[in-house]
């Protein structure tokens, strides 16, 4: 789904997507700077969450029991994100997402919410994202 | 004559099929006996594992308030669940959570029935869960939510564990395998 552009053609986003949550869900989308400067999204807000943020999740090792496991995956708060110059970020499972924490109700599959991201340079756009059905 | 040729083809072809079968049995021979447990279901219902044998069963670690990994692997067993079709009908998808202080039955029923009414949810008290994931050799571990607005975030061990219905291991997957690989591990538990 292609939805949404923000302030002009400057800042474009697309394929803003979601997975069915409680409690606390998910964004990924694909965002893309079409200006020569480079901008920082950095903050977000959605009508169906308290707070939404944005975080990466990583692979990596951990010893237990005197064996060292891999596929540990962790989560960590990132507190902006850059977009490249004539470049694009890819929200995309496993890697970079935004976090919509205090979810006001479940998400279920096929249901669309608004969702604003906040660019430094830019400004706000408004994108509609979509609860990706199983 | 060109039809008894055909005939005789495909019968070749069927029992070659059924000695490659067996042949691949032999060669993967199934694991372990996957370690039994005893907790608690979504509905507040004991659920020991052993006695599911007969069947198929997708055994992960995971927790309700993880918004990447562990929707991205329920969704992706529900749909590899959803393409193999009637076959995969007594397959079980499992998800033993790493946060019981928030993972209620309750929330589990909420969360797991999201992604498919059949899918099981298991919590218990701490003393009951670790064993289990000593057993199953799954990494946990709570993070604090310095900066985080989500309180905590738990990492914990990816790995998806395939269990046949005679109760022996059978493979792993992963978060980011896709449904199709996912469905060939079912295939492959289920035979």
């Amino acid at each position: 789904m292609i939805a949404a552009l923000a302030l002009g053609t400057a800042i474009l986003v697309s394929d803003a997507w979601s997975r069915p949550a409680i409690g606390t869900g998910v964004v990924y989308a694909r965002i893309a700077n079409t200006t020569g400067t480079p901008d920082r999204l950095d903050a977000a807000r959605t009508p169906v969450a308290r707070v939404v943020e944005i975080h990466r999740s990583t692979a990596g090792s951990a010893a237990m029991n005197g064996m060292v496991m891999t596929g540990v995956m962790s989560m960590q708060r990132v507190p902006a994100l850059t977009i490249p110059a004539h470049g694009s970020v890819t929200l995309a499972p496993g890697g970079y997402h935004l976090m919509a924490i205090g979810l006001r109700h479940d998400l279920h599959p096929g249901e669309r919410f608004p969702l604003r991201l906040h660019f430094a340079t830019h400004g706000w756009a408004t994108v509609t994202v979509r609860v990706r059905p199983i | 004559m060109v039809r008894s040729k055909l005939v005789w083809f495909a019968a070749a072809a069927l029992v070659l099929a059924c000695v490659g079968a067996v042949v691949a049995r032999l060669l993967l021979p199934s694991g372990p006996l996957a370690p039994d447990f005893t907790l608690t279901d979504q509905n507040g219902q004991p659920y020991t594992l052993s006695a599911h044998r007969g069947h198929a069963i997708a055994l992960f670690f995971g927790y309700a308030h993880c918004p990447d990994v562990c929707p991205t692997t329920l969704a992706a067993l529900a749909r590899a669940k959803r393409k193999l079709g009637a076959s995969a009908a007594g397959f079980d998808v499992v998800l033993v959570t790493v946060d019981p202080a928030r993972d209620t039955p309750g929330v589990l029923k909420r969360y797991v029935h999201l992604f498919d009414p059949a899918f099981t949810g298991l919590t218990g008290t701490e003393k009951q869960l670790e064993p289990v994931y000593d057993a199953y050799h799954v990494y946990h571990e709570i993070a604090s939510g310095k900066g985080s607005a989500n309180g905590y975030v738990v990492a914990h061990s990816s790995a998806v564990q395939f269990i046949a219905p005679d109760g022996r291991l059978r493979g792993t997957g992963d978060w980011s395998d896709s449904p199709d690989e996912l469905a060939t591990l079912m295939q492959q538990a289920q035979s």
